[in-house]
């Protein structure tokens, strides 16, 4: 137990800016929502297990369904830059060049939605897998 | 009591309608030729003042005879008037179709009237399933003249032999005749004020009225035909009425005998005839019923035996009946007796000799059950006086006026006159009644089982039916999930059966380390997970064809894809692996037939599936070259797999993250109930 | 602004995710999300149709949102499906996440109508799936499970059939805008389109793909099972007659479909007469009235009768399951004037009596199914109508004239919402010609 908190420790925040990671490059190379949401959701699974249910649950302040539904909103909101300027939905808007982000877009946030969505669902998913064990 | 004002101000309307004649149309639904078409001509003159006197005195009758949940009952008969009233007054089939099933519909509503009564619910159904049948015989003929003629008014149809079939189904059905007689008895089970309207005075009628109308486009070995149905049920009736014990139901038989009578009479062509003994009847047939309503609320019995003499419930009440009795017997001067005549005399001509015979002996046998029920209640015993309700009284009587009254006015009812002099029609019908009087009061009982079985009633159809289905319903609705698969494939093989692409020449296999060795990755984990035992083998080998999935997304250039597929089989591992202890064990395998059976379908679609991606050549690709094209230029990425999935086909992703956030909460609401 | 009725229930749906606590306001903002879409409908029934490419992306490549004539309608009545089951569920206890599922159901279904991808109607169908599986899943029993089990294996079957033809299309002809496809099909795509066939056939439940229904309406809430009745099957009817006209004609294929049909009706109506449970009955009998409307399609082609049906079967039969979902607790509901009066007029609309809805669309398809000389399933149809007819009074016989078992309670909401469908049913009979019009019209944008 104690050598996989430790583990933990050293490879969850990796984990984190992996996913973080992933996100961002994903429109020039491989990458993207759904892989840096898993990844986010491994982090989440490794940490329940070296740290066990309570500790995390505690730690993180949100539902599962609470990121869920932020996740699905926030793709959804991406749509309307479209028609704000015209055009129909999910147009792409782009803006300007942020670094290690790359081009702010319409596009990137939608992907940020994906993003949360899978993470939540894993999250949901071991959750309510784990919930028995209490 | 406003409703029953209502019903007997319709009546008076009916009457008043049957003196003029007038004809509009109210076009609804042209492209079916639905319209609202209206005729009032002599025939449906002649049914208005049927419908109008019964009516008149019906309502009030009802109003008294009902204690509770009267306004509904009333309610749903007005509803049944206007039926009828639509039924012989309209001039285009479907309208006539329209008013024809309102009132199957309401009668069925009557009938069971009485809900608590399991006998009255039985009684119900089967009239609906009779009556609707032969509403179903209006439709074919509405839709053959339209597939015709284009046109549905009465003009425009003509002979066919769907539309003549059809009318045919629709008229022996609602008049009960042979082989549809049945279900006019069981409906006896409803109150008597709603026997005495529907099931003796209007709606059974509406058959002959059918006939009647259509006269003329039904071929003469119809009509023929026609005559000899009547006669069959007149004398399978008469015989059967002849045995019973209970009035209302006697009343029943001899109504279906006088509709057969009738029917053979329209068959013949005998229109005079018809209508004089038809308003005689319903004066006659209506007043017994209502009057045996008043014999019932007071002995609550409607057997014969207890009745007793109809003059112990009061003089009005006994000569009532005393008069209807012998309308129906056909005893001058009443009205019966000029119907009797005018039949006798189109019998006596002998135009068509074995109909005519029987129908003779039709006639006989219900002057003999006449005098039946004459010598069982007149002469019968039972003199003890009862008092009967007052209003009720007047209201079933009245009726009667017009069995006495009418052949005074014979020319305005029918345009013609009743007495025709004294011939050997009269001697004949003198005949009759002597013979029906020996008959009816020296009876034996030898021809009573034979009669029973001639009337097949309560054989319990539909019930039989009804098993039938249940049976078929489970057959129908395995329990198994394997059925419906085997189903559900087995269907599609049958659909694609016809398909059976060959592989098409020229398109090569490109074959290579990688994809072989990702092929069989996937091919021998998706055979071994049908043979493992063990859950914890089978997700490892389903795992197996996730990694050789992988390997073929690697290979053929999305590397997203492989990346995506072999974290979700992490994942999916992890989670297995962390509650593998709360799996249940494995069901055991289907052996047997079955088995060769899933074989059989897995292997026709498997090779179908095969064949299929193998002739999926390589044509050009306008999409795939699109994307290819203006990932970067456009979408201003290099990731053209990304690019589709946010960009290109964003509402895609958006309704396919919908799909996973219902999946999570899924596993939550499973894991929450289970 | 096509898309709203698409995106909308999403976002509504997904702020009902964000905010689980406050059930009033979820059920407020269901009512009106319904009300929007029921409006949107409307609007886009105008004279031109609407199309909209989404993301920008031009036709053929991109995917193409159209409202024409058929859609639009179709949308309006979601819209009004919503309004009702919302008003409806009022009076009823509900499961959890009732509201953000039921609105994500209607967000698919609308995305199905609209769509002209074939792979975005994949997308649609999968959720459709996932929302109506989740609802019958919640708060259900072991055998309850059971039937939502079949009900997803039997439909996943029809994902699979459904995206296997659309992916060898898509590597045989590279299209898949529906008339792109259609423009590019050939001979040796023709496994491809049953594929495809057949899962709207399954989709449909038309026989012999039927099982998932009668295995899973009446395991739902009485709202659910309505929502399900008014518009599972419908979707798989749209897309099935949808696809059809748009590709070129396969003879085999609609005779195939016909076939099918006329066994559909008849296994519907003996299924029906031998179940007891009142909403397993209606779902049987839901699977003879696809089989008729199917039978008409593959007969006569996309007509205004066929339309017309389409439209009756959604009103009627959701009101016959909302109305089960209050009698079915087996009182005696003769004292109810307003169950009964309710009943009847529903009844007889989908028994066709006339006047009812249901008359015209029968007689109507029933004449075109003996113009194309289709002459047993004519009969088969006849027989069936009758069937329906003596079915109803079955159910009124057993539940307005049976026995009363105990107390039943009523919400005024439930009563309202069945009023209001009975209302659209009655319209649909009075002004049965202006509609069969409005469908012609519907035909020809």
């Amino acid at each position: 137990m104690s050598f996989v908190a430790l583990a933990s420790r050293v490879i969850i925040p990796l984990q984190i800016f992996l996913a973080f990671f992933f996100l961002f490059r994903g429109h020039n190379l491989p990458g993207g929502g759904f892989i840096g949401g898993l990844l986010l959701g491994l982090s989440l699974v490794l940490a329940l297990l070296g740290f066990g249910f309570q500790r995390i649950k505690e730690a993180i302040p949100f539902e599962p369904s609470t990121v869920i539904g932020i996740g699905l909103f926030t793709a959804g909101i991406s749509s309307f830059f479209g028609p704000l300027f015209g055009k129909g939905i999910f147009t792409g808007v782009w803006g300007s060049t942020v670094p290690f982000i790359g081009k702010l877009s319409s596009v990137l946030l939608f992907d940020v939605g994906v993003f949360l969505l899978v993470a939540g669902i894993v999250m949901k998913v071991v959750y309510s897998l784990m919930e028995e064990e209490c | 009591m406003f409703l029953a004002i209502l019903g007997v101000l319709l009546g008076i309307l009916n009457l008043y309608l049957s003196t003029v004649e007038l004809s509009i149309t109210i076009p609804w639904v042209d492209i079916m030729g639905f319209n609202f078409s209206f005729t009032i001509d002599p025939l449906s003159q002649l049914f208005l003042i049927a419908i109008g006197s019964v009516t008149v005195f019906l309502f009030p009758y009802a109003y008294f005879y009902f204690k509770e949940r009267r306004n509904r009952t009333l309610g749903i008969l007005i509803v049944f008037l206007l039926g009828m009233m639509g039924s012989v007054t309209s001039s285009n089939l479907l309208c006539l179709f329209l008013f024809w099933e309102l009132t199957s519909l309401t009668s069925f509503l009557l009938i069971g009237t009485d809900y608590k009564s399991l006998v009255a619910r039985k009684a119900a159904m089967t009239a609906l399933i009779v009556t609707g049948g032969g509403g179903v015989g209006l439709l074919v003929a509405s839709i053959s003249s339209f597939l015709v003629s284009g046109s549905l008014e009465f003009e425009a149809v003509a002979y066919n032999p769907y539309i003549v079939s059809g009318i045919l189904l629709a008229a022996l059905t609602k008049s009960a005749q042979f082989p549809f007689q049945f279900w006019l008895s069981g409906a006896m089970a409803a109150p008597t004020p709603i026997s005495a309207y529907l099931h003796s005075a209007t709606m059974v009628k509406l058959g002959v009225y059918l006939l009647w109308r259509f006269n003329t486009i039904l071929p003469s070995a119809v009509l023929d035909g026609l005559v000899v149905i009547g006669a069959i049920t007149l004398i399978i009736t008469s015989l059967r009425a002849f045995f019973e014990e209970d009035f209302k139901k006697l009343l029943a038989y001899t109504t279906t005998a006088a509709l057969g009578l009738l029917v053979s009479l329209v068959g013949k062509n005998a229109f005079d005839a018809a209508a004089v003994f038809f308003t005689a009847h319903v004066f006659y047939k209506g007043a017994l019923f209502m009057l045996l309503g008043c014999f019932y609320l007071s002995i609550k019995s409607t057997k014969l035996s207890d009745i007793g003499s109809p003059f112990r419930f009061g003089f009005i009440l006994g000569s009532a009946t005393l008069i209807s009795l012998l309308s129906l017997l056909g005893v001058p001067p009443i009205l019966g007796f000029f119907g009797k005549e005018f039949i006798l005399k189109d019998i006596l001509k002998f135009n068509f000799i074995l109909a005519d015979y029987l129908l003779l002996v039709g006639v006989l046998l219900t002057v003999a059950v006449g005098f039946r029920v004459f010598k069982i209640l007149f002469l019968s015993k039972n003199k003890e006086l009862i008092r009967a309700f007052s209003p009720i009284v007047f209201t079933a009587s009245a009726l009667t006026i017009g069995s006495v009254t009418a052949p005074l006015f014979s020319k305005q009812l029918f345009g013609f006159g009743l007495w025709f002099g004294f011939d050997y029609v009269v001697v004949v019908s003198i005949a009759i009644l002597i013979l029906g009087w020996m008959i009816g009061f020296y009876s034996s009982p030898i021809f009573k089982s034979l009669t029973l079985v001639l009337s097949f009633e309560n054989l319990g159809l539909f019930e039989k039916f009804l098993a039938l289905c249940k049976k078929a319903s489970h057959s129908l609705q395995p329990e198994r999930t394997s059925s419906y698969l085997r189903a559900t494939f087995l269907g599609v093989l049958i659909i694609l059966f016809s398909q059976i692409p060959l592989p098409k020449a020229g398109h090569s296999l490109e074959l290579s380390v990688p994809i072989v060795l990702a092929s069989s990755l996937v091919f021998v984990g998706a055979i071994a997970s049908c043979f493992v035992t063990s859950r914890i083998s089978s997700i490892l080998m389903v795992s197996l064809t996730g990694l050789g999935v992988t390997l073929f997304f690697a290979q053929f250039g999305a590397p997203d894809l492989a990346i995506t597929q072999v974290l979700v089989e992490a994942v999916t591992l992890l989670l297995f692996a962390l509650f593998i202890s709360r799996l249940p064990a494995m069901r055991p395998k289907v052996r047997g037939t079955k088995q060769i059976w899933n074989i059989g379908i897995a292997l026709g679609i498997g090779a179908l599936m095969t064949i299929g991606v193998y002739n999926a050549g390589n044509n050009d690709r306008p999409l795939q070259n699109f994307f290819f094209d203006s990932a970067y230029s456009r979408a201003f990425g290099e990731n053209v797999v990304n690019t589709i999935l946010v960009d290109f086909r964003a509402l895609d992703t958006f309704g396919e993250i919908t799909v996973l956030a219902l999946a999570a909460l899924g596993v939550h609401a499973l894991r929450r109930s289970l | 602004m096509i898309a709203l009725p698409i995106i909308l229930p999403f976002m509504v749906a997904a702020i009902f995710l964000i905010f689980p606590e406050c059930q009033r306001l979820q059920k407020s903002l269901a009512f009106i999300t319904s009300l929007v879409i029921y409006a949107l409908g409307l609007s886009f029934l105008s004279d031109s149709k609407t199309v909209l490419e989404v993301g920008g992306w031009e036709w053929p490549f991109g995917i193409v949102l159209v409202a024409d004539g058929f859609s639009s309608v179709m949308v309006s009545l979601v819209g009004l499906v919503g309004i009702v089951a919302t008003l409806y569920s009022y009076g009823e206890e509900l499961r959890d996440r009732h509201y953000p599922l039921s609105l994500i159901l209607l967000g698919s279904v609308n995305g199905a109508f609209l769509t002209t991808d074939l792979f975005n109607l994949y997308v649609w169908f999968e959720v459709m799936l996932m929302a109506s599986f989740v609802l019958l899943s919640t708060n259900v029993s072991k055998d309850g499970f059971g039937g939502a089990f079949k009900y997803v294996l039997l439909n996943l079957v029809s994902s699979f059939m459904f995206l296997s033809g659309v992916g060898l299309l898509y590597g045989s002809v590279g299209a898949l805008n529906f008339s792109h496809i259609a423009s590019r099909l050939g001979s040796e795509d023709l496994l491809s389109v049953y594929l495809i066939a057949a899962a709207f056939m399954i989709k449909s439940a038309l026989v012999p793909f039927y099982f998932w229904l009668p295995a899973s309406y009446h395991r739902a809430s009485a709202t659910v099972s309505a929502l399900f009745a008014a518009l599972l099957t419908k979707v798989g009817i749209y897309s099935l007659i949808r696809v059809l006209s748009v590709f070129p004609e396969i003879p085999e294929l609609l005779f195939a479909i016909g076939v099918f049909a006329t066994i559909s009706m008849l296994v519907g109506i003996i299924g029906a007469f031998g179940q007891v449970n009142l909403r397993r009955l209606l779902a049987f009998d839901v699977v003879s009235q696809v089989g008729f409307v199917l039978l008409g399609f593959s007969t006569g082609g996309l007509s205004s009768a066929v339309v017309f049906y389409l439209i009756h079967m959604i009103v009627v039969e959701m009101n016959l399951f909302l109305i089960a979902g209050v009698i079915e607790k087996r009182g005696n509901f003769i004292g109810s004037g307003i169950i009964g009066f309710s009943f009847i007029v529903s009844a007889c609309a989908l028994a066709g009596v006339p006047p009812f809805s249901g008359f015209f669309g029968k007689f109507l398809i029933i004449a075109e199914i003996f113009e194309n000389s289709w002459v047993l399933s004519g009969v088969l149809a006849l027989i069936m109508g009758l069937g329906t007819l003596v079915l109803m009074a079955r159910i009124w016989d057993i539940y307005f004239w049976g026995e009363k078992k105990g107390e039943i309670v009523i919400s005024s909401w439930q009563i309202i919402s069945v009023i209001i469908l009975t209302i659209v049913t009655l319209s649909l009979s009075i002004f049965s010609a202006q509609v069969l019009e409005l469908c012609q019209w519907v035909i020809d944008v």
